[in-house]
Parts: C-alpha cells; structure tokens; sequence
C-alpha cells in the first residue's frame, strides 16, 4: 500500500497536501483499492463552503456510493474537472491525476486534527 | 463479511485468485476478483465463469411430479419436454410471487428446480407442502457445485476442457456429458444474456472443472458482474423487481403465467388490476441511479429505482424502476442525493441477448 510521507491524512481515507493557503485532497491508496472500479465522481461546486468532516463529494464504484469528507474547514476553490471523463485515475494514480478538488482552509489549525504517513500506516493496520 | 456465512466448495480457489467476498442470499460470496467491469465485458466478448453453487437445487420425482409442479408453477408444465428448462415463478395464494426459478424436466417424471439462494429454505417448505404423497423432493444443494460459463466462447471452452460435443444444443436444453469420469448435468442458459451453460457436477470434480476452465481461458467473474449483465438484459432479480409484495403483471412477467391449468395464484392476479409498470430508463447525463432512488414526473414521486448501474455498455448510467401504473410520461427525473436527474423511459432489454435460439 503506497502512503507518501509528504502528505496529511485523515481516518476516511482522505490524504491532503498542504501548501500556502490552498490544500489538494483525494482518496489514499488504500481508499481506491477497497472501493475499486471508480466509474463516477461527483464533485463538490466551487466556491461551496464545507465544515470539517462534512461530506463534500461523491466517488462511485459500480457497487457503491462513496462520501467524501472535508479534511479541514474551508472554501473549494478548484475541481479536478478531468475526472468527468477519467474517472479511473482515481484508481489508477490517487495520490497524483487522481486528485478531487482544492480548499482554501478557513483555520489551518484544523491541519493539527490529521495524521502524518506514519500515524495512518498504523490507523489501517489497527481497522 | 461474515464469519457465519457458509461458503461455497469452491471458496479456497476463489481467495486464490483475490476474490473479495461479501454477504448475500446468507452466503459469503465472491462479488469480484479484479473489476466489474472488466468481468462483465470478459462475458460480453469471451468467456466468464460463475460459482453459482449458492442456488438451490431440488430433484423432484415421482408418478404426479408433472401435476404438482403444473399447480404449484405459474408456467404450463404438462407441456415441457423431457429436456428442456423453462423459466416459472413460484407465487403465494394471493399471486404475490415467493421466488423465480427454472424448471428442467431432466426425465419424464423428474425435475430439477434451481431456486435462489435467500429463498431457499422457504421455497423448499412451500413446494413440500404443496405436493402430494408420491412426489418426492431431494436438495442436492450441497452435494454439487454449479458452474455458469457464460460468453461467446462458452461453447468453445466447456467442449475443449470436457470434450464432450454440445453443438446440437439451443438455449434451455438440457445436456449432460462426462468429465474425469463422472456425469454432469448443464443447461444451455444463464443469467447474463450470453450463450452458455450451467454445469452441475459433484464438489471435487467441480473444482478440478473451474481450474480447468480458467486455464482455457475462461475468465472468473463475481456477483457485481452477473448483477450488471442481468440488468443489461432486464432479467428480474427477486428482492428487487420482484418480491412477495408484487404481482407478476406488475413486473413485465406476464409472459410468464400459464395461460391454462388453476396453478396458485392465478385468482388473485386475475381478479386484481395491477398497480405498477416496471419501466426501464438510461439517464441522460452520466449518473448512477441505485435501488430506492425515488422517480419524479412533474415533480410528483411516481415510483422507485428496483435496480440501477453503470456499464461498458450504457454508460451514462440506466436501470429498472417500478412506477404507478398511470404514470406513462417518457420523461422521468431520478433523485440521486436530493438532486433531480433527467432520465427517459428506454425500451428493454437494454441489450439485445445472444443466446443461442
């Protein structure tokens, strides 16, 4: 299972990459291959607002509906529009082509509640 | 997954292989080994292989079995040959239907029933219950295995690892042959649209069989590939389009009521309009309905989504849905979290089948 060390993570298998102001966030490795056969993302509006935690988009494999969760508080500022017609990189490369969408954290220090690649390697061993 | 359910004899071949199981019909199950949709498409274009040893097989014999079975089934059985296999329902009094199933007539006075898996036991009690003395009913359920080859090439690949010829067979005949020295018993058919056949045989044979198919290239394919090719095909599914809620003139099996002979149910689906359409739709922007969806005409609920997906085939998403009966508009609305998603009434099947005829 491939979990970058340079990116945040939270317990529903979303991963975050922080930089100034904006973050990026998609679903880990883990995430892509328990739900497999991504046919479907259903992106969140740019410019909506989303609390911590609140489901905020949707990935779809053939069996199931999955909710995405905001890592943090914020606004979304972009969507990764190519998966309309690419679903599949969400499976095929998640950390990278596969990305969902980009928020402007209204309190980074909600980056504090995420855990490191370290601490998530061990929350999947312990589910 | 669940640490209760059974498994089938095949399950220590199929972890192997990667499957994932889930829980259905109180079975552990593989739902897939690689993709869904790559599974179905192997059917579609090749050649896919089903464990489908969950279902429920019962012989039945005896001087009257035709009889019993020609009351107890919505189709007419007096007329089904030594041979042949044909698709019946099994309705409750008041023509709500307990299960769906196929009827082969494997010797003038035997039949075998292939029940589904969830319904098992109550199927079973409801058929004994309603046979008479001399009519016996045997459930070799877990004595055999039961294989679906299905696909293009399914003709190609059971004759190459069994080498019996099967050419001369169409779609719903019975046909046995040998293999490593043991009879088994196939029906051409399945539940995927596709030329095929399902192949009955003793545990340890068949899973010599299933190894033998994947290695001549068959490939294994899970419940998440069968419940989409079913549906390209309109094939109820019973729990969805069909429960003991619904009358067979609700759900597009009309077709399937005997048009003679007093079986049970028959009174009340005459004496009672039917209330629903089942309707098959295909969004018009890419979307997946699933089942419990609502439907919407004019912003009234007409009807709820019974089964719905995403395919190589229909890739904007389609589905099957139960609608009031007065709700005849082309035009419907899917609500998929809240939002309204524009659908049309399509034609089904979704996909013309290819069985052999």
């Amino acid at each position: 299972m491939n979990i970058p060390e340079n990116l945040k993570y939270t317990e529903s298998h979303e991963w975050v990459l922080t930089s100034d102001g904006e973050f990026v966030v998609g679903i880990s490795d883990f995430a892509q291959h328990e739900l497999t056969d991504i046919v479907f993302v259903d992106l969140p509006e740019v410019g909506s607002e989303f609390s911590a935690k609140d489901a905020c988009c949707v990935v779809e494999s053939t069996k199931i509906a999955a909710d995405i969760y905001a890592p943090v508080s914020g606004k979304i500022t972009a969507v990764n529009e190519e998966l309309n017609d690419h679903p599949e990189w969400v499976n095929e490369s998640p950390y990278d082509k596969g990305w969902l969408f980009k928020i402007e954290p209204s309190d980074e220090s909600d980056l504090d509640s995420l855990m490191n690649s370290a601490e998530y390697q061990s929350h999947l061993d312990s589910e | 997954m669940s640490d209760k359910n059974p498994r089938t004899p095949l399950a220590p071949l199929q972890e192997e292989l990667g499957a994932r199981f889930v829980d259905f019909g109180g079975w552990d199950l593989p739902v897939l080994y690689t993709s869904i949709v790559d599974e179905s498409d192997a059917v579609r274009n090749k050649c896919g292989i089903f464990d489908v040893s969950h279902m429920g097989r019962f012989f039945l014999s005896g001087l009257s079995v035709v009889e019993d079975l020609d009351r107890i089934l919505s189709r007419d059985m007096t007329t089904l040959e030594p041979g042949k296999q044909r698709y019946s329902l099994l309705l409750n009094e008041d023509g709500g239907v307990l299960d769906d199933l196929m009827a082969a007539r494997i010797a003038d006075q035997e039949f075998l029933l292939v029940v589904n898996a969830g319904n098992l036991e109550s199927d079973r009690e409801w058929i004994e219950s309603h046979l008479s003395d001399g009519t016996d009913l045997i459930d070799r359920s877990k004595a055999t295995v039961m294989i679906a080859v299905q696909g293009p090439e399914a003709e190609r690949i059971l004759t190459e690892v069994t080498g019996d010829d099967h050419s001369e067979s169409k779609f719903m005949d019975v046909v046995g042959g040998v293999y490593q020295g043991v009879p088994y018993l196939a029906i051409r058919g399945g539940y995927t649209g596709e030329d095929g056949f399902e192949v009955i045989l003793p545990n340890g044979e068949g899973l010599m069989l299933w190894k033998e198919l994947i290695q001549a290239g068959a490939v294994p394919c899970g419940l998440g590939a069968r419940d989409l090719l079913r549906l390209e095909v309109a094939y109820p599914l019973h729990g969805h389009e069909i429960t003991k809620e619904i009358r067979p003139h609700e759900a597009n099996l009309r077709w399937a009521l005997s048009k003679k002979g007093d079986f049970i149910g028959r009174s009340a689906i005459e004496s009672n309009e039917p209330r629903y359409n089942l309707i098959g739709f295909a969004m018009e922007k890419k979307a997946i309905p699933r089942e419990g969806y609502p439907v919407v005409v004019d912003g009234e609920e007409v009807g709820v989504v019974t089964s719905g997906g995403l395919s190589s085939r229909m890739p904007n998403g389609f589905g099957l849905a139960r609608v009031r009966k007065d709700s005849v508009e082309e035009s419907l609305e899917i609500v998929i979290r809240g939002k309204n998603n524009p659908a049309k009434k399509v034609k089904t099947p979704f996909i013309q089948d290819r069985v052999k005829r």
